[in-house]
């Protein structure tokens, strides 16, 4: 185990769901690290969030999630030493705005983010790991253009029994459907939704349904994707919070939609993808290893 | 509401009154089945622990049943929870020094809080704990963070291992 006097604690880099992160510096090999910093209250003990993320991303060694190399324990604070990344999506995005618009990224870059995304996610999932909050936030990169998975915060183990779920998770803009709508048997579909918004935001440099409270956030959704029932979605009149009264909309054409914020045509396939990772019913969702199949990430999969 | 705290019968006597509680013999079915894990259980902390003299088996199996029905804690937490027992005392080896690991009941309680962290989105708190087990916070974050330490950290224990710890503690009550 690391002792923290090994580190040099420099800029604050941001604040996580639940800790401060910090930039370090190993002064042993010289390596740069991200030090997130987790106060322990004595009156609960370490936070099951903390607790999570160190179980799970110990497990969790890919090139597409981020490492944790050690975890440092002091008097009255629990430091977790990451793998340093120079930035996270979201700041990247944000940096490109020009005036007040948002830009989309390139049609190439925003395939390589995908693709490492999808890597990552079927690799949490693979492993019977949840993400549960995956965002442009949490989403970091480097300058070599990798990207990786971040802040394990709200992840969890499934195979678990369902009554211990719960449906506050992801943050709402990335939130799927059935969970809006108060289901608790998610799974792996949860982090398909959050892929395909991201998708989307990359495209555009917009998010694609920012909402602001729970039924603003569906009621964004189903303006584009269409309101559900019992034929498109078996079941959905079921779900807890389900409502008769929902507006009936029909789906909106998607590539009008986001080619207006885009610079380049928007092919066939990639729009193709995004119906795939935005499918209403959690059922007929893309599983992230069927989305590394997906004929638009055929350059990829075709060289290996 | 009654206070569990003034009780304290994890380390103490355990009154009859407690054991015929109501709502356990509502099912019975399910009674039964609980019954033969706490039997199992226990048996395999007296086997695989260190225990001073005054944890027998009948002692531990009193605080284990005590401990459950009184956390409410699922067949998971708890089987997780006698996993990390397990790995606890396999690392320490012959190892001696920790005061704190000479009582199994403390062990398995530390662990029964971390399973229960792990695997609930809605975990109970220390005040919950203490009304559980009559410890206080302080006592418990220092057992917490010890049994984590042994443990590394490494709580994602796959469904397999869980399955073939559950089979080793049915042919352990075969001796009984």
């Amino acid at each position: 185990m690391a002792s923290f006097s090994q580190f040099k604690q420099l800029e604050k880099l941001g604040n996580g769901t639940y800790a401060t992160v910090y930039k370090g510096l190993n002064k042993t090999t010289g390596v740069y690290v991200a030090l997130k910093e987790v106060k322990l209250d004595s009156e609960e003990g370490t936070p099951s969030t903390a607790i999570r993320e160190i179980s799970l991303m110990k497990e969790l060694k890919h090139d597409n999630v981020v490492r944790l190399y050690d975890v440092i324990h002091t008097e009255n604070k629990l430091t977790l030493v990451f793998e340093y990344m120079d930035n996270d999506l979201k700041k990247y995005m944000d940096s490109r705005t020009v005036g007040n618009n948002p830009q989309g990224l390139e049609l190439n870059l925003v395939k390589y983010f995908q693709w490492q995304l999808m890597e990552g996610a079927a690799f949490c999932h693979e492993n019977k790991i949840l993400h549960r909050d995956l965002k442009p936030q949490n989403l970091l990169i480097n300058n070599k253009g990798q990207l990786k998975l971040g802040d394990f915060g709200l992840a969890r183990a499934f195979g678990i029994p369902v009554n211990t779920f719960s449906s506050e998770v992801v943050t709402l803009w990335y939130r799927a459907p059935d969970v809006l709508m108060g289901s608790r048997t998610y799974s792996t579909s949860i982090d398909m939704w959050s892929c395909g918004c991201i998708l989307a935001e990359m495209v555009t440099g917009k998010p694609l349904f920012p909402g602001t409270n729970d039924e603003e956030q569906l009621k964004l959704i189903f303006d584009i994707m269409g309101t559900p029932n019992e034929s498109t979605w078996p079941g959905v009149s079921s779900l807890p919070k389900f409502n008769l009264n929902f507006p009936q909309k029909l789906p909106r054409d998607l590539r009008s939609i986001l080619q207006v914020c885009s610079k380049e045509p928007l092919d066939d396939n990639l729009i193709d993808l995004l119906h795939g990772l935005l499918q209403l019913n959690p059922d007929m969702r893309l599983s992230a290893k069927q989305a590394l199949h997906h004929p638009w990430f055929a350059e990829y999969y075709q060289h290996v | 509401m009654q206070c569990f705290a003034y009780q304290t019968p994890p380390y103490g006597e355990c009154s009859k009154s407690v054991e015929s509680s109501p709502r356990a013999s509502s099912n019975l079915e399910r009674n039964v089945f609980n019954e033969s894990l706490v039997d199992r259980m226990a048996l395999f902390l007296t086997l695989n622990t260190k225990t001073t003299a005054k944890d027998d088996y009948k002692s531990i199996r009193r605080f284990l049943k005590e401990l459950l029905r009184r956390s409410q804690c699922n067949r998971r937490s708890a089987l997780l929870a006698a996993a990390y027992v397990e790995n606890i005392y396999q690392t320490m080896g012959d190892e001696n020094g920790d005061d704190f690991a000479k009582c199994a009941k403390k062990v398995y309680l530390s662990c029964l809080i971390i399973s229960n962290k792990f695997l609930n989105d809605k975990t109970l708190s220390f005040r919950t704990w203490r009304l559980v087990s009559g410890l206080t916070p302080a006592e418990m974050s220092t057992m917490e963070r010890w049994c984590l330490d042994k443990l590394d950290y490494h709580l994602y224990i796959k469904d397999a291992e869980l399955y073939d710890l559950e089979k080793r503690m049915r042919a352990l009550s075969k001796f009984k």
